[in-house]
């Protein structure tokens, strides 16, 4: 019965460790201002303050980049049926990767002497 | 544990998609890492070769594909049926590249790309056409779909082209998903996803009135609707058309329906056998509706592209009639009418490339005329290209509309006949209207004059156009040889 | 019974993806009818994984996954015409692209 629950527990742990240890550092480590000012009072969000005044704009860089990361980032997701059976495929999946990997290579070429990994 | 086993890939089978995707591949790279003036040059023989080289591939598979059978964990057909299919797709996919040529000037700054894109299109839609199961289907689909949406507007600095780009990929996302949806429900209800045991497993569970699989080809119906243009799933057809830069929309209205319309026979056939009567009215319905709206709205068009954009329409409802029919006849006919059929396309399209060239605005009837004295070849073509459309003999679509009608005689639905009939009757109008305007001499002219002397020296589109006008006409005193061709291929379905 | 049969899960499903065929037709804003085609997606893969695990197959399980990784090139393609449009500062309502009109 343990044994069956005993990674769920650790990953629990962790899971729970994890949390508590920034809440903890930030109380240890943070050097607080003496008194309270209008950012402070702020609520806070994952480090990320209330948003952006409404009249800024995102540069076009910024769009770019991250249309390019989900891209290539969900490419990952072919992968994951590939891990699962590697070992019984041997090289042929092992080929199949390589082949996989030189199409996005050729993008990824692309992407980099267009220049859209550069940030303006 | 799962047991993995080695699927065995047969290459060759795979040939021309693979060939197609190299080409794409090298004419990305050339448009980055060769200098800038010469990338046009570099993609466009990369994309020329890639289609020439896929054409040779499947003309190879024709003749060594004798016997259809499955391949590639049977998620790919490897048959005279998808064959056949690829090589109009690689000869339309050629003919584009032809027509983009002259295009330069336009597409300078995007120029590897554009060719890269041909080519990555035209490698998604030779690997539809032999897909066997519905993922390969889906995947097929969205790889050229999603080539095509940014083709459409690839020239981001018209507001046109753009629009057209958005609008297709808004309607076309919503028949992928339709398409989707379906391909669910049929797997939820038969627990397969190949074609040819989705069709066992309706036989051996009884499944025929299931209505978890018949909801799910209701929707795979719609998909492939929106893909092959047929009324009422159109509405993004005219415009797409009208707004995608003129060579694409050449390649797109020849290529994109033949493959979506063969594939649409392949899965229908070989995977609810089944479910005939429903699918067969179904579709039956769809080209009525298609013969009819796309005929009355051509008529009342005079964007001469918008035009063209709704008798594609009505062409693809003669060709649902073949579906329809469901029989080996029908299959013929359906391989046969897209031969002239991609040819008067491209070719009137081609026509309409220079002559916007000339103008630098869209193409209204009036502005057709006096082409056909200008510049005897493009008018001539046009012409015929118009004849053609209309169905009439020394063209091969007339041929095209003979075996479509005969083949539903051949089931027993000559009402279907009649309304193919009339529908002719009414298109005769205005291909006609676009044949007056050619051979009259108007005021326009005389404005064209200050613009420039003779008109521009642009070989590689009059060899394209001089080509379509070959096919269609040769295919209609080649018929038997073609027919014969057909024949074999449709043989290989499980009618 | 160890939970919900697949025809729940199946109502989910149908549920997501008539939301966003709801979202397509009658929103304006091109990034909300992108958003609502992602959701119709999402449901037909919510469908063919429910279905993959009620047939004891892998078969839908892996079609979802090709399928999250077609989504995301749609989008993307779609994001990138939205900004170019964007950048030309063009009306970003999709009742007012009406350059093309016949």
């Amino acid at each position: 019965m343990l044994d069956n629950w005993l990674p769920f527990l650790i990953y629990a742990l962790f899971a729970l460790a994890i949390p508590v240890s920034m809440v903890v550092m930030s109380f240890a480590f943070a050097q607080r201002p003496a008194k309270r000012t209008r950012t402070r009072g702020l609520p806070f969000e994952s480090g990320v303050s209330q948003g952006p005044p409404k009249t800024q704009r995102f540069t076009v860089s910024f769009y770019l980049t991250a249309m390019l990361f989900i891209v290539f980032d969900i490419e990952i997701v072919f992968l994951y049926p590939l891990a699962v059976i590697l070992n019984e495929l041997a090289w042929f999946a092992f080929l199949e990767l390589l082949f996989f990997i030189g199409i996005l290579v050729v993008a990824y070429v692309y992407v980099w002497r267009k220049g859209a990994l550069e940030w303006q | 544990m799962i047991a993995a086993t080695t699927p065995k890939v047969d290459w060759f089978a795979l040939a021309p998609v693979l060939a197609l995707l190299a080409a794409s591949g090298l004419a990305l790279l050339g448009a980055v890492l060769v200098p800038r003036r010469r990338a046009h040059g570099v993609g466009g023989v990369f994309a020329a070769l890639g289609f020439a080289v896929a054409f040779v591939l499947s003309a190879l598979l024709y003749v060594d594909s004798g016997e259809a059978r499955n391949v590639v964990a049977e998620a790919i057909a490897r048959d005279r049926f998808a064959a056949l299919a690829q090589l109009i797709v690689c000869g339309a996919g050629l003919l584009a590249v032809g027509i983009s040529w002259s295009e330069r000037p336009r597409v300078e700054e995007h120029a590897g790309e554009y060719y890269a894109l041909l080519a990555a299109a035209g490698a998604g839609m030779a690997f539809l056409v032999a897909a066997n199961n519905l993922m390969v289907l889906f995947l097929a689909l969205e790889w050229f779909s999603i080539s095509l949406y940014v083709l459409s507007a690839i020239r981001a600095d018209r507001v046109e082209s753009l629009e057209a780009g958005l609008k297709y990929l808004i309607v076309g996302g919503f028949g992928s998903a339709a398409l989707l949806f379906g391909s669910a429900l049929v797997y939820g209800s038969t627990g397969e996803l190949m074609f040819g045991r989705i069709a066992e497993a309706t036989r051996a569970q009884g499944l025929e009135s299931d209505p978890l699989l018949l909801a799910g080809l209701a929707m795979v119906i719609t998909g492939l609707g929106f893909k092959a243009s047929a009324a009422p799933f159109h509405m993004w057809t005219p415009d797409v058309y009208d707004g995608a830069p003129t060579p694409v929309t050449a390649f797109m209205s020849a290529a994109t329906k033949t493959v979506a319309l063969v594939l649409a026979m392949r899965v229908l056939v070989a995977a609810f056998p089944q479910l005939d009567e429903f699918w067969t009215l179904a579709i039956a319905a769809i080209a009525c509706i298609s013969l009819a709206w796309g005929n009355l709205a051509a008529l009342v068009q005079r964007n001469v592209k918008r035009m063209l954009a709704y008798s594609s329409i009505s062409h693809a409802g003669f060709m649902l009639i073949a579906i329809a029919a469901n029989n080996e006849l029908g299959g013929r006919a359906l391989l046969y009418y897209l031969i002239p059929y991609s040819a008067m396309s491209l070719g009137a399209f081609a026509v309409l490339a220079a002559r916007e060239r000339e103008l630098g605005r869209a193409v209204a009837l009036d502005d057709l005329g006096g082409l056909g004295w200008e510049r005897p070849l493009l008018g001539l073509s046009l012409w015929v290209f118009m004849l053609g459309f209309a169905g009439l003999p020394l063209t091969g679509g007339f041929w095209g509309k003979f075996l479509v009608f005969s083949a539903a005689v051949e089931r027993g639905w000559t009402w279907l006949v009649i309304v193919g009939v009339v529908a002719t009757a009414v298109s005769l109008y205005y291909y006609l209207s676009v044949v007056r305007a050619l051979y009259m001499r108007s005021d326009l002219e005389v404005r064209l004059m200050p613009a420039g002397g003779s008109p521009p020296r642009e070989g590689l589109l009059q060899a394209a156009v001089a080509a379509c006008l070959a096919v269609t006409v040769g295919s209609f005193f080649a018929v038997q040889p073609l027919t014969d061709l057909a024949e074999a291929a449709a043989k290989q379905l499980p009618f | 019974m160890r939970g919900p049969d697949v025809t729940w899960y199946l109502a989910v499903a149908g549920t997501l993806f008539a939301t966003g065929a709801l979202g397509v037709l009658l929103r304006r804003s091109p990034l909300i009818v992108l958003l609502s085609i992602e959701i119709m997606l999402n449901g037909a893969n919510l469908a063919l994984i429910a279905f993959a695990r009620a047939h004891g197959q892998e078969d839908g399980q892996i079609f979802a996954l090709a399928v999250m990784a077609v989504a995301a090139s749609e989008v993307v393609v779609g994001l990138g015409l939205i900004v170019a449009m964007a950048r030309r500062r063009l009306d970003l309502d999709v009742d007012k692209l009406t350059a093309l009109r016949g």
